[in-house]
């Protein structure tokens, strides 16, 4: 099939190209993950597209304006996600068939919050360690594979895979991306270092998310927590992780994390509460609980299913 | 969980990984016992091995969800034998400095807080090969040691905002190659030419755990020499 071209008229305040992220593997030599920080919502709009897991896709934080010149499927998915057709709104969370020359417009009314675009295809994008994600810090991925953002004017080349259907994320399988209830966090690294008050003092304090929010923290402000030990090496950092560097305030390590880091940790943001933070804003407020380690995976299991029920329906209707 | 031979702790770190501390009556007898038991985890090759990242005396082992739960990882941590792996299997590095090279040069810095002369500082740099513990913070950024005592010197107190690609530094007990410019806190003691990373080469990093490295001093001509070789 022949290409499709995409081109972006406007970028919002900032749009990059992310994927699943590298291989896990590839923190061994240095490299973050990167790919997706809210992974959750840009899993369901690549279903939308019939896409496998690792497709690339649009992150765009601000409005992001899109003209294609053939015929493509692209979704769109986010917190208070708005979209239009050629001016006319149209449904976020399900299959958009655009033609030659139509208008994509997307954005949420949560300044701030990120937006996901998916395109049925395959992305003509260079990879590094597998993957086709922008990592700015890096200086690698995206047109030129210098890390530079997505840009006004750039036009980036799709091979199309025809998508005849017309997929939809129902209600129950929107993700609920309020901070009402508190973020799951399994405890862990330094967490025996902290006295038992600071523990408490920790899962009982609202903590505001803070303008210093990027794709490697997210710095969170409130009542500061010490830990006892002073001094300690530098050691792996999981998504999530929860430091606390001397001045007491958390910062929790996101997508494109550096792989090593030497503050004390209390534990990890639960991986699939991790969404709910990446779409925060600054002035937010956020809360945590304490789940262990195997509560914590069963509660994943739980949440995965829905998930990987829609995946695997959508497999063996493939067949 | 219960800690057992070289291993101190054992923590949860995440939902999908545990960090395992080890002992050691020097770092490097403990990052020694974290490559032990990354090769023997690494042949072994469980299917929900997902990653391992090994620090100084830390290695961070990430599982997949589906796969397996903390007390599978845990189980094969007990299981695997790490005293029969072979040791020193790295490769040898040999990496020349331009030392005192005007764009990476920290040696009023360090003379202040070692009392040693510059050629001192140089062959204490130069003297013997350093083990490199892990990669981590930057691709191809090589944390490697252990530094003479007397060259020990604590980080600045403020990060530069740019140090130049290749500069060789020093920091505690530490020293390392920046393999690309980038924001650093170390004490800088020269430039070296040779190319450690390059996203491109099927190896992406030259300089691995366990490997060793030797420095030794080259002469500005030489250094600019070998950069001009590699265009």
């Amino acid at each position: 099939m022949s290409s499709g071209n995409i081109t972006v008229e406007s970028a919002g305040l900032l749009t990059l190209v992310v994927d699943a992220g590298r291989h896990l593997s590839a923190q061994e030599q240095g490299f973050c993950v990167s790919g997706a920080v809210d992974i959750r919502t840009y899993n369901l709009v690549n279903w939308l597209c019939g896409n496998q897991h690792h497709a690339a896709t649009f992150e765009c934080i601000g409005e992001l304006v899109l003209t294609v010149d053939a015929p493509l499927s692209l979704a769109v998915g986010g917190p208070q996600v708005d979209v239009w057709i050629n001016r006319q709104p149209v449904p976020a969370w399900q299959t958009l068939h655009l033609k030659a020359g139509d208008e994509l417009r997307c954005g949420s009314a949560r300044t701030g919050s990120k937006c996901y675009v998916a395109v049925t295809g395959q992305w003509q994008l260079p990879r590094t360690q597998a993957s086709q994600s922008i990592v700015m810090r890096e200086g690698v991925g995206g047109l030129h594979n210098d890390g530079t953002p997505v840009k006004a004017g750039q036009v980036y080349e799709i091979k199309p895979r025809n998508m005849s259907e017309t997929r939809q994320v129902t209600a129950p399988y929107i993700p609920d991306y309020s901070l009402s209830t508190p973020l799951d966090v399994v405890t862990g690294y330094q967490y025996h270092a902290f006295a038992p008050w600071q523990r408490q003092l920790f899962f009982a304090s609202e903590y505001t998310v803070s303008n210093q929010i990027d794709r490697m923290g997210y710095r969170l402000s409130g009542q500061p927590v010490s830990c006892e030990m002073r001094t300690m090496r530098s050691e792996g950092i999981n998504f999530g992780a929860i430091q606390l560097p001397p001045d007491g305030q958390p910062i929790v390590m996101m997508s494109d994390r550096q792989t090593l880091g030497g503050y004390p940790k209390i534990g990890c943001v639960a991986e699939y509460d991790i969404y709910r933070l990446a779409q925060a804003v600054p002035g937010d407020t956020v809360t945590f609980r304490a789940v262990d380690i195997d509560n914590a995976r069963a509660g994943w299991l739980l949440r995965d299913r829905l998930e990987r029920q829609l995946f695997e329906q959508f497999e063996s209707e493939e067949i | 969980m219960e800690a057992f031979g070289t291993v101190r702790e054992i923590q949860p770190a995440g939902i999908d990984g545990l960090i395992v501390y080890f002992n050691g009556t020097t770092l490097t007898q403990a990052n020694q016992a974290v490559q032990n038991m990354k090769s023997a985890i690494r042949e072994d090759n469980p299917v929900w091995l997902k990653a391992l990242i090994p620090g100084y005396d830390t290695l961070l082992v990430l599982f997949d969800l589906n796969l397996a739960d903390s007390h599978t990882v845990y189980q094969e941590l007990r299981s695997v034998n790490p005293a029969q792996q072979a040791t020193g299997n790295g490769q040898h590095h040999r990496l020349g400095v331009w030392y005192g090279a005007p764009q990476a040069c920290d040696f009023d810095i360090i003379r202040r807080h070692s009392g040693l002369s510059d050629e001192q500082i140089i062959a204490g740099h130069t003297g013997q090969p350093f083990t490199v513990f892990t990669v981590g913070f930057a691709p191809g950024f090589a944390y490697m040691g252990e530094l003479p005592e007397s060259l020990h010197c604590p980080r600045l107190d403020s990060p530069r905002k740019r140090v130049p690609t290749g500069a060789v530094a020093i920091a505690d007990a530490q020293t390392a190659v920046y393999p690309a410019a980038s924001p650093g806190g170390w004490n800088l003691l020269g430039l070296c030419a040779e190319p450690l990373f390059n996203p491109h080469w099927e190896q992406p990093v030259k300089l691995q755990a366990g490997d060793t490295v030797e420095f030794y001093a080259i002469t500005e001509a030489q250094y600019q020499e070998r950069l001009h070789e590699q265009r």
